[in-house]
């Protein structure tokens, strides 16, 4: 599933994935999979990235029920 | 003892090379120039996992396929060629594997220098196999002598850089595209 949350919190605070990547210490492609939906980062990966974005872990990662 | 059995010269070439790897790995280990796993994230830590165990049931596939030639008689190759192919083996698995999964290379690593190293191997073995096949040493007595080692290494790293060159193209394309 499409983290579009994600996508739209990086770019309303200007950020490409690699900026967001290199802030949170990662690859790029790791913040792509993530938000096309390909892999499920760690706790602690998601909190880094709520961190650099200033929002919540629910704001970004929960899922809510289709 | 002839040549289509065990033989320690055979062996001793990729003994003391291991030998050398070995040492210098541990030299790079201890100066900390070697990359170490801090240097993957999560995501790639992941994908080299699933790369080592695609490479270990590759080897194990490849062992029991030529244990079973070796059963039934049929031999190719020296037993010391013989493993050497099957490290080859899983090694490319492994690698191809980590390049597919964006896993081959840590994130503060460039593409250059990891292809200038491969593309380099795949010369210098190239040059050294037919330098062998020239002398004529490459197989004796109906069997495959070490030198066509060089030839598998030749084709392991040519594979993974292949690969390699592949995916560091589709990996260029714009964000949005991927």
């Amino acid at each position: 599933m499409k983290n579009l949350r994600l996508k739209s919190a990086r770019a309303a605070k200007d950020l490409s994935q690699q900026a967001l990547a290199d802030l949170v210490g990662v690859s790029r492609q790791t913040i792509n999979s993530i938000e096309i939906g390909n892999y499920n980062p760690t706790i602690k990966l998601c909190v880094a990235i709520c961190k650099v974005l200033e929002k919540s872990l629910d704001e970004l990662f929960w899922l809510e029920d289709e | 003892m002839n040549d289509s059995t065990f033989s320690m010269m055979d062996w001793l070439p990729f003994a003391v090379a291991f030998f050398l790897v070995f040492v210098l790995l541990i030299i790079l280990r201890i100066k900390g120039k070697l990359m170490t796993e801090g240097e993957y994230d999560e995501r790639q830590l992941v994908g080299r996992g699933k790369a080592y165990q695609y490479a270990f049931f590759s080897l194990i596939f490849y062992n029991v396929i030529y244990g079973y030639l070796d059963a039934v008689g049929v031999k190719w190759c020296l037993p010391s060629v013989g493993v050497m192919v099957g490290v080859l083996f899983g090694v490319t698995v492994f690698a191809v594997t980590a390049i597919c999964r964006d896993a081959f290379i840590g994130i503060h690593d460039t593409h250059k220098r990891s292809l200038r190293i491969l593309i380099a191997g795949a010369l210098a073995q190239t040059v050294f196999f037919f330098s062998d096949l020239a002398d004529g040493e490459v197989v004796k007595d109906g069997l495959l002598t070490t030198s066509f080692v060089s030839l598998c290494c030749a084709v392991c790293f040519s594979v993974i850089v292949i690969v390699f060159l592949i995916h560091s193209r589709k990996n260029r394309l714009p964000e949005e595209q991927e």
